[in-house]
């Protein structure tokens, strides 16, 4: 059990599991003590203990402050294995919801203007991006070749049919598709389930948020990304459908054969994985890479629909809103990337499973118009709190590979969030606080309702203050649509 | 074993199925008298989570034939054929017979109808059943089974 676990304090924003046992690695842990007590409470810090036995992994198994338990690995877990000594990639690392990521669009729009049409925006988003549980039908059922067409361009696919410009693809990680992708490396099964869901939401922690910049911290940065106080946004957040999930669990039945081939120690079965350079690595790496491009384009369409349907309640152009992506960032994936590790350069295989890349100013993967500043992190909130834009830092990449935190982290379960809901207008008592919401479910407003997610002012201070990212503005909630 | 709702710490159930506490998924802990009926029970509270069951008509009937390495295998890979059909054919399911079990192999009859937007009102994405905190157990005659769900 966690707390069983020694872990030790580095200073007021680190902590570490002391190398013990199987262990490769000690484990590293970026929070504060409140938010500690609530990864200590439920079994993460045994989960990042378990990660640091993966064959190859180097430097420390990491966990941002708004980890929680889950499959494997902790959800808000980082792990780099060393491609050339046999470091492994594990699906776990990466979970079912391959890119579950979000974008976010900056307008010219000002709070006056919007503030008497809120509920419109909402209801056109609501009515114009389809959501919920087994949505489908943004795009026509897609051939089984027009798909493999989706799953090699990611974003680019939708560009070409008419769902937004080139300009996107620069603001998109990875440019909205990965090298890597192999379309025939899924299965039967994962490409029926893709066939009729792109353009779509999803359901559970997946929505679309208008907001407002209500504090810029960094002028110069929030100048370099096209941010101002004041400005209306739009926040999209989904994933891969269900051709993501049915990739990982065709994954994991083939890595839980390759740790027997291969003769893998691990503390945990649902850490099943495969030396990156071997057969099975590949494959999966290659199927993985397919459903991230998957979900690019999927963002891509639902980005388009969004517009149309914002433009729709002004009578305005997207022009003439200047509507505009200021960044898409995954952070369900896992890359290989060039890191220094004691002094050298090394081919990495590093697992973001809730995390998301945050590269320093210079680094050539960041976009040409922010590569001055930094990368853009985007950290979403839950339903009705907050949610903040960052930029990435040299010293993240020192101490986490370039990685920080994705959102608020899940504090409470969802059986335990339903009951503390009953009775309660989940809806009403966010419009109390000037928050519109419509969902199509209905328990996912008492499932996701604020109270049961971590406070990601605090999650973000900590990054901020550890300088893995740097706080550029927050983003107040007006209006929700879930799945 | 009474089949009245029963509070416990952390838990809620309904028959013989209770819903496990976990931070962001959703568990399941089953009981019943033989492995047969364990293995039905969990894919009709698993389809509880996602519709209100008692929407969905039994009308359309499937057989189902699946195969593992091994049961717990098995189990996961029973309810993964299930969310399957849900994810592929929108087809919502309320009834299971099984028909054979061994240790690689299940044969059963599933029952449902096909998703109507007007009549079942969807509660939670199912993602896939997970391995996560899998156990399946006979303990002094009874059968008990346990999964998490990805959400």
């Amino acid at each position: 059990m966690s707390n069983q676990i020694k872990v030790n304090k580095i200073d007021d924003y680190t902590w570490e599991i002391p190398k013990t046992g199987g262990m490769r690695v000690p484990g590293r842990i970026y929070s504060d003590e409140e938010l500690l007590a609530s990864i200590e409470r439920d079994n993460c810090v045994q989960q990042v203990a378990n990660v640091a036995h993966l064959q190859g992994i180097v430097r420390y198994s990491l966990a941002m402050p708004d980890a929680h338990w889950g499959y494997g690995f902790p959800i808000g877990g980082v792990a780099g294995t060393d491609v050339a000594e046999g470091g492994v990639v594990s699906p776990g690392g990466v979970g079912y919801d391959i890119n579950c990521g979000c974008r976010l669009l900056t307008t010219n729009l000002q709070y006056d203007e919007v503030k008497d049409r809120i509920e419109k925006i909402v209801n056109a988003l609501y009515s114009g991006v389809p959501c919920g549980v087994g949505a489908s039908g943004a795009i026509s059922k897609l051939s089984g070749g027009e798909l493999k067409h989706v799953l090699r361009d990611g974003a680019k696919w939708a560009v070409k049919h008419g769902y937004g410009n080139e300009s996107d693809l620069e603001c998109t990680e990875e440019r909205g598709a990965m090298e890597m992708a192999d379309p025939d490396a899924l299965s039967d099964r994962a490409l029926e389930r893709g066939r009729d869901q792109v353009g779509t939401l999803g359901s559970g922690n997946h929505f679309l948020e208008v907001g407002l910049v209500e504090r810029v911290f960094d002028g110069e940065v929030a100048r370099a990304f096209g941010l101002e106080q004041d400005q209306i946004t739009v926040m999209i957040h989904s994933g891969s459908r269900g051709l993501g999930y049915q990739v990982c669990d065709d994954s994991l039945k083939v890595m839980q054969r390759a740790v027997e081939k291969y003769h893998l120690r691990i503390p945990d079965r649902q850490l099943a994985c495969a030396p990156v350079e071997s057969p099975e690595g590949k494959q999966y790496l290659a199927a993985m890479s397919a459903a991230a491009n998957y979900a690019w384009a999927n963002r891509q369409v639902m980005m388009v629909l969004a517009e149309r349907a914002v433009e729709g309640v002004f009578g305005a152009s997207t022009r003439d809103l200047n509507v505009r992506l200021l960044y898409d960032v995954c952070h369900n994936i896992a890359k290989l990337e060039q890191h220094e590790v004691n002094g050298e350069k090394k081919k990495l295989c590093v697992h973001r499973k809730g995390a998301t890349r945050s590269f320093p100013p210079g680094h050539p993967d960041v976009p040409a118009p922010y590569r001055h500043v930094g990368q853009p992190v985007l950290v979403p909130g839950s339903m009705g709190t907050g949610s903040f834009v960052c930029v990435g830092t040299h010293e993240a990449m020192e101490k986490s590979f370039g990685s920080a935190c994705h959102g608020a982290g899940r504090l409470m379960s969802r059986t335990r969030a339903i009951k503390e809901g009953k009775g309660r207008s989940i809806e009403k008592e966010l419009q109390e606080e000037g928050i519109i919401v419509r969902a199509r479910e209905r328990n996912v407003l008492a499932e996701e309702m604020p109270d049961a997610y971590k406070d990601v002012d605090a999650v973000v201070e900590v990054m901020h203050a550890a300088g893995i990212c740097r706080k550029v503005a927050r983003i107040r909630p007006l209006g929700v649509v879930k799945g | 074993m009474s089949a009245r709702k029963r509070k416990r710490t952390g838990t809620t159930t309904r028959g013989q199925c209770r819903v496990l506490e976990h931070t962001a998924d959703i568990g399941l802990r089953c009981t019943a008298s033989t492995l047969e009926e364990a293995f039905a029970r969990a894919a009709h509270r698993m389809f509880e989570i996602i519709v209100r069951l008692k929407t969905v008509r039994p009308v359309q009937t499937l057989p189902i034939s699946v195969e593992a390495a091994n049961i717990e295998e098995l189990f996961v890979n029973w309810l993964q054929e299930l969310l399957y059909i849900w994810a592929s054919k929108r087809m919502l399911l309320s009834q299971f017979t099984i028909k054979k079990l061994d240790a690689n192999s299940v044969e059963a009859e599933v029952a449902g109808e096909p998703y109507d937007p007007g009549r079942h009102h969807l509660q939670s994405e199912v993602k896939a059943a997970t391995y996560h905190g899998l156990q399946i157990e006979q303990k002094d005659g009874v059968w008990n089974v346990q999964v998490i769900f990805d959400v």
